[in-house]
């Protein structure tokens, strides 16, 4: 990774520079930005099985004339001659875009929302240097074992700069270690055990550290595997689970959108017709420092923005489009209405004594492929995976047969919700489609009384 | 694009001797997204995405690079980070790479077309998209009619220093009508086939036959309607009639990704699951009835995922994967059936140039029967029909799984009777494939833009062509009431 952190700036700065002027006069643009220069490390056998030295900068136009709107998008790169060629074929784009269309009863106006900088200047040697030791440092800590997983680490970018002066950016070196260990002759004897690093700066010693407790998890499990029969069983789901229900709400989850077109799962908490636990909370927490505070329009969202408090809904994620449209405020979300940096709140549960606090039940370290059954109910359904434990009396007796689930959010942070841990896992953005990505999630287990097992 | 290709030609041309394999594979693919609701546009984004991947053999492994900045500068700093990397590269390969995993290709490809989607009108898209969204909203009780195209113009480059020069130009459109409606305290959503579920290799041409789209809308919106007036769907097990958009993901979820080779070898384990298929179940293992024939098929004229070579530079061809319900070849290129040391197929793609290549479907189709429709209805005493997917959960083995529709209906004593809603099933795969009892005549196509696995994650570009099918006593659910 070669890129000077300031080369993107400022050919960001340039390029800006450029396109505005050559605005006509009843035309406004923004121009956000996002990218990455990351290293990307896959694992199988704990061997590499895979790499991938990777730089992609794409810059999004957005222009407005004449209460219409275009969009366009291309990739950033270190030629200016090359940049002003595209934003040549871009403008034409755009204004032939507007030139089609009836004029938009739902714009909103593009406007300064002013400046903002991050840079990650004191850190970025440091950080780059840690990434380049992590093949070797796993391939090594993990030569005895079958570990299979995903490294990923170097630079991300955001910005949004505006024809009317704004100017946003971001950028932040961060990683990601993904990783699971494997033992045992498929299908019916496999073993698997899961976790996942994340931070700034890579540590072997940390990994060290991550890697025993994950082995420790996996010794649990060397017992014959339980059936369980369908039906409803306590269970805890650890912050890794809870990450992935919350997963779902990439699909369908707490945008106003949504909302108005029926399509939220959250549409009778909305009406008040299904209730959440009062030790329920959800919120963005921007603070966090898993995401830039500003959208792709440059708009600052509240640091922290309530969404579910103590079971009671406040508010939908709420962009300045959907505000416009159905007459409401926004709270500055993204376009697509998803959330970005989302923490649920602690409760009282020590993790430490977790199995004593279950008792009898079921421990689920993770769960796989969870995805909306009846949105109307906001049911989901998905796999246990990895270490799934059936406890008594406080004791782990062993792994269970994986098993099909389908239940409602309403009984998992409603009626059936019992308590959270005191204690919280920050997880990265792990959705590496396309791209990596800011964001990520800050989550504490949960105890339940009912999960429903089906199959 | 005649500066970047000339720039990475000209570095190509002045490294290619260096290497003992060297390849470079640059797309640039422009995509259009186009929607209208209730009549109004909405943020319609596109992009002119354009990039490089740099892949160089050294001592047993390939390392890869990939960079937006086609600059000269740009191009000649992708391929100094692959060869630092592969220079500071010290531990052991996972498996032996060599040459003999790109072999070379001469040639072109260019998908079927009337007309090219560059020379498409987006005044009459707006006016096509924009008719149609309103003839879904035709009344209060639908609360978002929506249409939308998804148009993709892509062209790839393929060199290699085994002598490889192979271009492959696509045109992809994808189209969608959804109408949600609220009625009787209940909001139900009905599409023309799921999300963008018709998907091909097609031009500009599709907006000469909008009067067929038309009547999409009508019926979506009426039948949306029905669902919120409809029982929910009953839970019991009985006999399942899947229409062709149905079957397109279970075909996908429970045959497409077992099958993948690297899935097999573990490759995906941390991430989208394991197989429940063993290498030795290649020639034997009993996947589904006798009336099952699968096939990997890359030739199809409008497929989605049809091209001439795949990523490794092997000529794809058909193949059967699947023969009278036994499991005979897998989903797997040239590196992955090295390393299983049995035969696959040309399936090694990435989806765009800013990832490594791994073992994908690409059009998996299922034989279509000798029976007619009516017919099939007829032979079921008790049963239900089910159409168009609307939700997919399978277990990381791919075999427990369960789908939702959004449409179903009764089936008693031959015929179709009343409308159910949020219609669901769950099976496991072998049990299920081997309950396959009938199949129709007649096939229809459908697939989607998004199959997403690997690590980086990738989406990509699938279709599964099949008829309708019969299987008995399945386990159906519906919501709650």
């Amino acid at each position: 990774m070669k890129v000077s952190k300031f080369s993107i700036y400022k050919q960001f700065e340039r390029f800006c520079d450029q396109a505005f002027s050559q605005l006509q006069n009843h035309e406004k643009l923004n121009i956000s930005l996002e990218g990455e220069d990351s290293l990307y490390l896959r694992f199988n056998k704990a061997q590499l099985r895979q790499n991938l030295e990777l730089l992609q900068i794409r810059i999004s136009l957005h222009m407005q004339s004449n209460d219409r709107e275009s969009y366009t998008a291309f990739n950033l790169t270190s030629d200016e001659t090359l940049n002003l060629s595209r934003l040549a074929e871009a403008l034409i784009f755009l204004r032939g875009q507007i030139e089609i269309q009836l004029p938009d009863p739902h714009l909103v106006p593009i406007k300064n929302n002013g400046h903002s900088q991050k840079l990650a200047s004191s850190l970025i040697p440091s950080a780059l240097d840690s990434y380049k030791n992590a093949l070797s440092d796993i391939c090594e800590i993990s030569a005895q074992v079958d570990l299979v997983g995903i490294f990923a680490g170097g630079l991300l970018y955001s910005a949004s700069f505006n024809s009317l002066g704004q100017k946003h950016w971001f950028e932040q070196p961060s990683f990601l270690f993904d990783y699971s260990i494997y033992s045992g002759e498929p299908p019916n004897n496999v073993v698997a055990s899961k976790s996942c690093l994340s931070g700034e700066q890579w540590s072997a010693t940390e990994f060290s550290v991550d890697f025993q407790k994950t082995l420790n998890l996996h010794r649990l499990q060397q017992n014959k595997k339980i059936p369980i029969a369908p039906g409803k069983y306590k269970a805890y789901l650890a912050p890794a689970a809870v990450d992935e229900v919350l997963g779902v709400f990439r699909i369908a989850g707490l945008g106003y959108g949504e909302m108005a077109t029926g399509r939220s799962p959250f549409l009778k908490l909305h009406r008040q017709e299904k209730k959440l636990s009062n030790k329920f909370s959800l919120q963005e927490n921007f603070e966090l420092g898993l995401h830039c505070p500003f959208n792709q329009s440059g708009e600052l969202s509240d640091s922290i923005l309530p969404l579910v408090h103590q079971g009671k809904l406040q508010q939908f994620l709420t962009s300045s489009r959907s505000a416009a449209e159905y007459q409401v405020n926004s709270n500055f979300a993204e376009s697509d209405e998803i959330l970005r940096s989302p923490e649920i709140l602690p409760g009282n549960l020590d993790e430490i004594k977790i199995f004593q606090e279950l008792d009898t039940g079921l421990y689920l370290s993770h769960l796989h492929y969870v995805n909306w059954s009846d949105l109307e109910s906001a049911r989901i359904t998905g796999m246990t995976r990895f270490a799934a434990l059936w406890v008594e009396n406080g004791k782990v007796i062993g792994p269970i047969q994986d098993m099909r689930f389908d239940v409602s959010l309403y009984s998992l942070f409603g009626d059936d919700l019992l308590d959270l841990t005191k204690t919280r896992k920050t997880f990265p953005n792990l959705y590496l489609y396309d791209s990596r990505k800011l964001g990520g999630s800050h989550v504490p287990g949960i105890l339940v009384n009912a999960f429903t097992f089906t199959f | 694009m005649m500066t970047e290709r000339r720039n990475l030609k000209d570095l190509y041309a002045s490294v290619k001797d260096d290497f003992e394999y060297i390849g470079f594979r640059h797309t640039r693919e422009i995509t259009h997204h186009q929607k209208f609701r209730n009549g109004t546009q909405e943020p319609a984004p596109s992009f002119v995405d354009s990039g490089l991947m740099i892949e160089i053999l050294s001592r047993g492994q390939i390392f890869y690079s990939a960079t937006c900045d086609l600059s000269a500068k740009g191009i000649r700093n992708c391929l100094d980070q692959v060869k630092l990397f592969a220079n500071n590269f010290k531990q052991t390969p996972l498996f032996a790479n060599s040459t003999a995993n790109r072999p070379k290709a001469l040639g072109t490809f260019k998908s079927t077309r009337q007309s090219d989607l560059k020379d498409l009108s987006f005044r009459e898209l707006h006016d096509f998209l924009r008719q149609s969204s309103n003839l879904i909203k035709n009344q209060k009780n639908i609360i978002a009619g929506q249409s939308y195209v998804k148009l993709v113009q892509s062209n790839t480059l393929f060199l290699g220093n085994q002598g490889t020069e192979f271009e492959q130009d696509l045109n992809i459109v994808g189209i969608e009508l959804s109408a949600t409606a609220e009625a009787n305290g209940d909001i139900q959503k009905r599409t023309s086939n799921r999300y963008l579920g018709r998907c091909y290799q097609m031009g500009s041409e599709f907006l000469q036959n909008t009067q067929s789209e038309f009547d999409k809308c009508l019926n979506i919106s009426e039948e949306a309607l029905q669902l919120c007036w409809a029982r929910q769907c009953p839970s019991e097990k009985m006999d399942l009639l899947l229409a062709p958009d149905q079957m397109m993901l279970q075909i996908h979820e429970s045959i497409g990704h077992p099958l993948e080779y690297d899935r097999i070898l573990g490759d995906e384990r941390n991430f989208a699951g394991w197989s429940f298929v063993r290498p030795t179940d290649f020639g034997q293992l009993q996947y589904g009835s006798e009336l099952m024939n699968i096939v990997f098929d890359p030739t199809p004229t409008n497929a989605i995922a049809t091209y001439a070579i795949d990523e490794s530079g092997l000529l794809a061809k058909r193949e059967f994967l699947i023969e009278k319900g036994i499991l005979k070849r897998g989903l797997g290129g040239l590196e992955s059936q090295q390393r299983l040391k049995i035969p696959g197929v040309a399936n090694f793609r990435a989806s765009q140039w800013n990832r490594p290549p791994v073992d994908r479907m690409a059009n998996i189709n299922l034989f279509p029967g000798t029976t007619p429709l009516a017919e099939m209805l007829r032979k079921i005493e008790h049963g239900i029909f089910m159409q168009t997917n609307k939700s997919w959960s399978i277990d990381d083995y791919r075999l427990k799984f369960q789908f939702g529709c959004e449409w179903a209906q009764e089936i008693k004593g031959g015929k179709l009777g009343q409308v159910f809603k949020n219609p669901n099933y769950r099976d496991s795969s072998l049990q299920f494939w081997r309950k396959l009892k009938d199949l129709g005549k007649d096939t229809e196509s459908y697939g989607t833009f998004y199959c997403g696995k690997a690590e980086p994650g990738q989406v990509i570009r699938v279709s599964h062509e099949s008829p309708h099918c019969v299987f008995a006593d399945v386990e159906v659910f519906g919501g709650i009431s």
